[in-house]
């Protein structure tokens, strides 16, 4: 984990220091899982942050670096009784089964601003690296644990929306987060709400 | 007024990256709790239209004196919870409770079942009903010996828990016995175990278990 946060800070970094015009965004995720990922983690999870660095290539375009960390949990308690057993015995045991899932992914991004004749700058882009995913499953006081690295695409669109604060202002983004199946993880699938605090210099 | 800025992003980073630390603490001791089935499907064909349930809940301790301390705290939720569910199974003209003494006779909160002691003509069952709760900290071994008295001797066979050979301490387990078969089969053909950490408040430790035992019953449509 120390690593993974540690190598995204430094991959934004480097690609934003050598430019002059900068975007900063640190943000707090509200994330909802889609399709499989969806089944597993039903709801809105409200526990999730989001580092974004991108440098200025023009007035519109700009590359850098995401970073995020998402945690998705549900608890599942009116599931039906799991099956197991042979041909001499059968059985069935029920509990409360709580699913967790560790979202990390770790991107370049490229993002195109467009030009509103104020300071706004509404924004789209999509970010491409990888994605750490772990998912752990506790049933009763037994816990199952997996985790992976896979491919990760991220199209996003959002807005800064300056609020006299020398550069600073409000970040307000929708992402969709696709991870490719990996190991013996289903492809992963989450829609993010992201709002937190934007930095233009 | 950068500085100030950069204060406010750092306190929030560290705010939104603390409350997305990992969840575990969201679960309930109840979350933890499980009701687990295990049947030999063919007893159930055809299925019990009677039952016998001994009214005790054997304690299964170790030799060692590291039990944990059970006075029969719970009991008459065990006791009480199974009989109902065997009351709606079979009817309360088909269950019978065997009580173990003549004195005390055994006040269950059904009073419509028919009461056996020692001393009486046994009744035609199908099914031979006892509860047991695991008083053990390490409970590896598997042969316990609860009293079937009608069988004309207590501790004479060993006991329904020969397919899983690790319980948690404080589980609860409830086995049917095929009494069709006249002692042929000495395994259960239904076993039932409620597993669960003690939270050291009976009243809820009692519910709980009363639920585990309600969902091996709900659990187990077979049985009837």
């Amino acid at each position: 984990m120390k690593k993974i946060y540690l190598t995204a800070l430094l991959l934004i970094g480097l690609i934003v220091s050598g430019n002059a015009q900068s975007y900063w965004a640190i943000n707090w995720d509200i994330s909802t899982g889609l399709g499989d990922t969806g089944n597993f983690v039903e709801g809105i999870n409200f526990r999730g942050v989001s580092i974004d660095g991108r440098g200025f290539v023009n007035e519109n375009l700009s590359i850098g670096g995401f970073f995020s960390w998402n945690t998705l949990y549900d608890k599942k308690s009116d599931m039906e009784p799991f099956e197991f057993g042979g041909d001499d015995y059968k059985g069935n045991i029920s509990g409360t089964q709580s699913n967790y899932l560790n979202v990390f992914p770790v991107l370049i991004t490229g993002h195109y601003f467009f030009d509103t004749g104020s300071d706004t700058r509404p924004y789209f882009g999509i970010g491409l690296g990888t994605v750490y995913t772990e998912q752990r499953t506790d049933f009763g006081m037994l816990s199952f644990y997996d985790d992976s690295w896979g491919f990760g695409a991220q199209p996003e669109f959002g807005v800064y929306l300056p609020l006299g604060l020398s550069g600073g202002g409000l970040n307000l983004a929708l992402r969709y987060l696709y991870g490719s199946s990996a190991g013996d993880l289903d492809s992963l699938s989450m829609l993010t709400f992201a709002i937190g605090f934007g930095f233009m210099n | 007024m950068k500085k100030v800025i950069l204060k406010v992003i750092m306190v929030f980073t560290l705010t939104t990256m603390i409350y997305s630390c990992y969840p575990g603490g969201n679960n309930d001791i109840e979350d933890l709790d499980t009701a687990t089935t295990v049947y030999k499907p063919a007893d159930f064909s055809p299925a019990p239209k009677s039952a016998m349930m001994v009214w005790n809940v054997a304690q299964l301790r170790s030799e060692d004196h590291d039990d944990i301390p059970y006075h029969g705290e719970i009991d008459d939720e065990i006791l009480n919870t199974t009989l109902d569910n065997l009351v709606d199974l079979y009817g309360a003209e088909n269950v019978y409770i065997f009580s173990l003494t003549e004195t005390p006779i055994p006040e269950p909160n059904n009073s419509q079942v028919t009461i056996i002691t020692p001393n009486d003509f046994l009744p035609d069952f199908d099914a031979g009903i006892i509860a047991s709760i695991v008083l053990r900290q390490k409970t590896d071994v598997g042969w316990v010996w609860p009293p079937y008295p009608w069988w004309g001797c207590y501790y004479c066979w060993y006991t329904p828990v020969p397919y899983i050979v690790d319980y948690e301490v404080g589980s609860v387990l409830v086995s049917l016995m095929d009494h069709r078969k006249n002692g042929t089969d000495l395994e259960p053909s239904w076993l039932a175990v409620t597993r669960g950490i003690p939270s050291g408040s009976t009243s809820f430790d009692g519910d709980r278990t009363a639920s585990g035992i309600n969902q091996a019953f709900e659990q187990s449509p077979y049985l009837n």
